[in-house]
């Protein structure tokens, strides 16, 4: 379908340009190429699937250990991912803002869509063949674990808007990122199921849209044999907020850019 | 946005019908820049204005704010105040090889710049590799490239797209002397009939074939139209 207005049709050339120069330059042409964004959350997730499989056995609180981490690690992964590849967006991608259409806004767009299309393929390139082993349950519900990278995606996005917006304002933001990075893990929801934990924790983590994001994924991916805890609508509307304040903030950091 | 006219006019346009729209126009260009020893006024009410053909040369000190005009004509930093006008396709500065991604090879980088402007690739790489003379070095990435063929690359590259405008700042003096005088050919001879924005120290340059001069100091910008007296007021700054 063609896409009819002009302004619209010259930010997707230039998105477009800007996704394969991205992945030209991260990549290359030779060896894999493309194949690394998949390989290297692949590889994490194998690794942490080695690893719980000796320390929790088969299955941890009677979920299955080997979907339980392919389901937190690759949505951990897009997190992380996301919000590290755009933060320094506004001081890398200065050179090319000499072409006048090429706005940064447009450069964050492209990185944001190549990691949630990325990551979600690394999924699929785990599932697929475990799957098909037998190892691990068929997804119950395509619509609810899409839905929720979708959500988890835009949220992302929104969240690393802000962060990048910030970081170019303030260096000591910058610095502060990977800590509070860090310490927020815990409501990422990525280690655990909500319903093993006591319920004043519970409480306190149904707060969280990450913690939501990824239980409906498991949702989407274990169906209702496992209790999970999630409100879709939630979620976009955190998503909403934060893009919201992530884009007026982006577009003034924007304005204040300057090159050497 | 401070521009009310598109961005990107069609490159063909029969010449001689120089419409009052056909223009590239600063209007009251200021630029302060938030400085750890506090504001620093870098433009101050600049003007200018030329329409088809036209060739201004921007001549001042080092310091006088000429680089600071060049990335805001370009659209890479916004004014703090006034307006650019663009109602002409006007390239970005030319032989700037600033947005070459190191790692990518040269057509991919030739490619990327043909998403960007909406060329079509064929002819572009023709075009590009016809005059930057890089062969089979295309295929290398640009990391590899010495800086005179990078400096070619990027010269080649703003001269495979017909802007009606080029933004010249300060490169005619780029590889060897050969490379050099078909530079000079491709910009004032080939492309004689479009606009330029040229800023240069080179007076020999300057004289032979703009028409128009903003002479810049301390951030305060006049336009000449008697090019020998700018010239000679650039020689007293």
């Amino acid at each position: 379908m063609p896409i009819r207005f002009p302004r619209l049709r010259k930010k997707a050339r230039v998105i477009n340009a800007l996704l394969i120069r991205e992945l030209m330059a991260r990549f290359g042409h030779h060896n894999i190429g493309f194949m690394w964004q998949i390989i290297e959350p692949l590889m994490l997730t194998l690794g942490v699937m080695i690893s719980w499989s000796f320390i929790y056995g088969d299955r941890n609180h009677g979920v299955r250990v080997i979907p339980l981490v392919l389901t937190g690690y690759t949505f951990l992964t897009l997190w992380r991912h996301m919000i590290a590849r755009l933060t320094h967006t506004f001081r890398h991608g200065s050179g090319l803002l000499f072409h006048r259409d090429v706005r940064p806004a447009d450069i964050l767009v492209a990185r944001g869509l190549l990691e949630s299309i990325g990551t979600l393929i690394s999924f699929f390139v785990a599932y697929i063949p475990l799957s098909l082993l037998d190892v691990i349950e068929p997804v119950d519900d395509y619509l609810v674990l899409l839905g929720a990278w979708t959500l988890m995606a835009f949220f992302s996005f929104g969240v690393a808007l802000v962060i990048t917006a910030l970081a170019h304002f303030s260096d000591a933001f910058e610095r502060i990122v990977q800590p509070i990075m860090y310490l927020i893990l815990p409501l990422t929801g990525v280690f655990y199921m909500v319903y093993w934990l006591p319920p004043a924790a519970q409480s306190i983590v149904n707060w969280s849209p990450l913690v939501n994001a990824s239980e409906m994924f498991r949702a989407g991916y274990f169906g209702s044999g496992l209790p999970t805890t999630w409100n879709a609508a939630y979620v976009l509307l955190c998503a909403i907020a934060v893009n919201a304040v992530g884009w007026v903030l982006a577009l003034k950091a924007q304005q204040h850019i300057e090159l050497e | 946005m401070t521009e009310t006219l598109p961005d990107i006019m069609p490159a063909h346009v029969p010449e001689g019908r120089s419409s009052p729209r056909r223009r590239i126009a600063a209007q009251g260009i200021s630029k302060v820049y938030q400085t750890p020893t506090g504001p620093k006024q870098v433009l101050s009410g600049i003007d200018f204005s030329i329409g088809p053909g036209q060739k201004l040369a921007v001549l001042g000190r080092n310091g006088a704010g000429k680089s600071t005009l060049v990335k805001i004509i370009g659209g890479v930093e916004r004014p703090t105040g006034g307006r650019i006008v663009r109602g002409m396709s006007m390239s970005w500065p030319l032989a700037f090889g600033g947005g070459f991604e190191a790692a990518m090879t040269g057509y991919d980088n030739i490619r990327f710049i043909a998403r960007v402007y909406d060329q079509p690739f064929k002819d572009m790489i023709e075009r590009v590799d016809d005059f930057a003379e890089l062969g089979q070095n295309l295929l290398l990435p640009v990391k590899y490239y010495s800086s005179g063929m990078r400096a070619r690359l990027a010269f080649a590259l703003t001269l495979a797209i017909d802007f009606d405008c080029y933004l010249i700042d300060e490169v005619i003096a780029v590889g060897d002397q050969r490379f050099h005088q078909r530079c000079h050919d491709a910009l004032f001879r080939d492309r004689a009939g479009a606009a330029m924005i040229l800023v240069s120290h080179d007076i020999g340059i300057i004289r032979e074939y703009c028409d128009t001069a903003l002479v810049l100091k301390g951030g305060y910008g006049r336009t000449f139209t008697d090019l020998e007296l700018a010239i000679s007021i650039y020689a007293t700054l």
